[in-house]
């Protein structure tokens, strides 16, 4: 713990005062005397003031949890405001943490009756759990005759959950559930056009089809499709995080990609009913089963912000338990890096499971050694580019749509021509 | 593999700071003007060296670069052959000056805002500590005819000591209340 220390001002003020004093004697100059009396009153002050309590702070944050690019208040509360005539906050934040203001620093004088708090805002660039920086105080008491410090305060930690941009698809080719926006195969009390068919008991009088009833002389009903719910599996690829991460405003790596598009399918799917589970394929290995639910949707994007990139102990579809029911909707997102990966994927699809792959890898993320034809990293790289390319085509080939992460819609196209294809009837062989 | 791009963020300091700083020098050279005016030979090199401890104070306030300007200012004043001329007064301006704004810059890192609530109660004192460097020399004025000129003066001296030590002791105290 830190003390109160007499300042280099009041050294110099003292030392100043004493020395010329002296001189002044020594010579027999009573000019220097008006020189010396300033500082000597100063000593004198700074002295007279000298702290009698001892110091502390604490540090509090506004907010634990908020999303990438949010920003909170970081609050330093020196415990005693008796002593203090003026306080001082350096913090020194680590990446993908930015102040404000953005120097770090802040002076307050603190006023009589107020408290003393020091505030500055901290707002993480990118997901994650992040620390809020190393906070420094300094405080000097009155006429600058001492000061406390700098002593280093506990640091913060914030958790920075992923962005959730907003984000449209298509319906889910297998809806299983009882309720929920997406359309069953089957008729029921929803609201989308099905099949003016005979009227049967329980139907509405305001379904009934008058012109058709009229024609063929028998009551007819409008009939709707059900509405069901559908359950959704993210599985997100964390074995290598490829490309250069600036914070949420910046450019974005494979992982940055694979994180924020899960937490808006997750968001997604989550608004219209539908049941999401979460898988991570990565160091840290998150598990999260299906559920529903704003609760669910907190939880999940809690989980995605502690993702680290790395490998898995064990990867592989033997190993894996993915707890993924009939009529799943998987969608894995990966930069297809990974054979293990697209193994497992292609196990989940012949297990039956609708598996769609979002391909976090674009030309931009690619590193800098990749394009500079200068380096021979640059080889290595279209080496491992040309291999990327053929699990694409294998994945293709076994039916597993690819498409590459653009946002809202992006899935649209793929899930619209799952939804037909599981619609047309199938010839199975024996 | 992954990659983090470095935020290319390099903090200067203010316009504040700077001036807060420059009143150093102001400070320095004020003193070296007063006592050329006052009448004291004062050689390019020891200008040099005051004005060089000036800027070192002004970069790092809270160094003894600080203490070693002040003494240089106090020894160019004595090589004034004036002992009682009124430029001392603006020699402790000067001296006050550099003093109290290398006090204030040294609240905190260069790259900080400076706080106005300090600036602004220094600005105070230092006005205070010249009015007392001024009675001081008006005492020193009064006193220099009269015969018993020395005891007279080493008695308002103990008694402004004393008057100064019980001011002292009373704020101390109200301060603590």
């Amino acid at each position: 713990m830190s003390e109160w220390r007499v300042t280099a001002a009041w050294v110099r003020a003292t030392a100043i005062a004493a020395v010329v004093t002296l001189a002044a004697v020594a010579l027999g100059r009573p000019d220097l005397l008006v020189l010396a009396a300033p500082f000597g009153l100063l000593c004198a002050l700074g002295a007279a003031h000298a702290p009698r309590t001892a110091a502390g702070a604490k540090v509090r944050l506004a907010d634990h949890w908020l999303h990438e690019g949010q920003s909170t208040k970081l609050q330093i509360i020196p415990t005693t405001a008796r002593d203090l005539e003026q306080v001082t906050v350096t913090l020194a934040v680590p990446a993908f943490v930015i102040p404000q203001p953005p120097t770090g620093a802040v002076a307050v004088t603190p006023r009589s009756g107020r408290d003393p708090a020091i505030e500055l805002l901290v707002s993480p660039r990118r997901w994650g759990v992040r620390s809020t920086g190393t906070a420094m105080l300094a405080a000097t008491s009155s006429w600058g005759g001492y000061r406390w410090g700098p002593q280093r305060l506990p640091e913060a930690q914030v958790v920075a959950l992923p962005e959730t941009r907003t984000f449209t698809s298509g319906e889910t080719p297998h809806p299983v559930g009882l309720i929920g926006q997406n359309r069953s195969r089957r008729g029921g009390d929803g609201s989308e056009f099905f099949a003016i068919r005979p009227f049967q008991p329980g139907d509405r009088l305001r379904r009934v089809n008058w012109r058709t009833t009229l024609r063929t002389g028998e009551v007819h009903a409008v009939g709707t499709t059900a509405q069901e719910d559908s359950s959704v599996l993210l599985l997100l690829d964390a074995t290598s995080d490829v490309g250069a991460s600036a914070g949420v405003d910046g450019e974005a790596s494979t992982l940055d990609v694979g994180v924020r598009a899960a937490s808006a399918l997750a968001a997604h799917h989550i608004q219209v009913g539908d049941r999401v589970a979460l898988r991570v394929l990565g160091r840290t290995n998150q598990a999260l089963g299906p559920g529903s639910g704003v609760r669910h949707q907190r939880r999940l994007q809690e989980q995605l912000a502690q993702v680290q990139p790395g490998w898995p102990d064990l990867l592989g579809a033997r190993h894996l338990r993915f707890r993924a029911g009939a009529g799943t909707l998987v969608v894995v997102l990966t930069p297809m890096l990974t054979p293990e990966v697209t193994t497992v994927m292609v196990t989940l699809a012949q297990r039956g499971l609708t598996v769609v792959v979002v391909d976090t890898l674009t030309t931009e993320i690619l590193p800098e050694t990749a394009r500079n034809p200068r380096t021979a990293a640059r080889l290595a790289w279209r080496l491992r580019l040309v291999e990327r390319q053929m699990q694409i085509t294998e994945v293709t080939r076994r039916g597993i749509p690819v498409v590459p992460w653009h946002g809202p819609g992006t899935l649209d196209e793929v899930l619209r021509r799952l939804t037909r294809r599981s619609r047309m009837p199938r010839v199975r062989s024996r | 593999m992954s990659v983090t791009t470095p935020e290319a963020r390099r903090i200067y300091p203010g316009i504040d700071q700077l001036t807060l700083r420059t009143l150093i020098v102001l400070g320095a050279a004020a003193t070296v003007v007063a006592a050329q005016a006052a009448g004291a030979r004062v050689g390019p090199w020891e200008q040099g060296i005051v004005f060089g401890l000036a800027v070192i104070t002004a970069i790092r306030p809270e160094s003894v670069a600080g203490i070693a300007l002040l003494g240089g200012a106090a020894y160019l004043w004595v090589l004034a052959p004036e002992t009682l001329s009124p430029l001392v007064l603006v020699a402790a301006g000067g001296m006050i000056l550099a003093h109290v704004s290398a006090l204030v810059a040294a609240q905190g890192p260069a790259r900080m805002a400076v706080d106005g609530a300090q600036v602004r109660r220094w600005a105070a004192r230092g006005l205070l500590l010249w009015v007392v460097a001024a009675a001081v020399w008006g005492f020193s004025v009064v006193l220099a005819d009269l015969a018993q000129g020395r005891l007279a003066y080493a008695l308002g001296l103990i008694f402004l000591t004393v008057g100064a030590l019980g001011a002292i002791r009373l704020l101390g105290s109200r301060t603590g209340n």
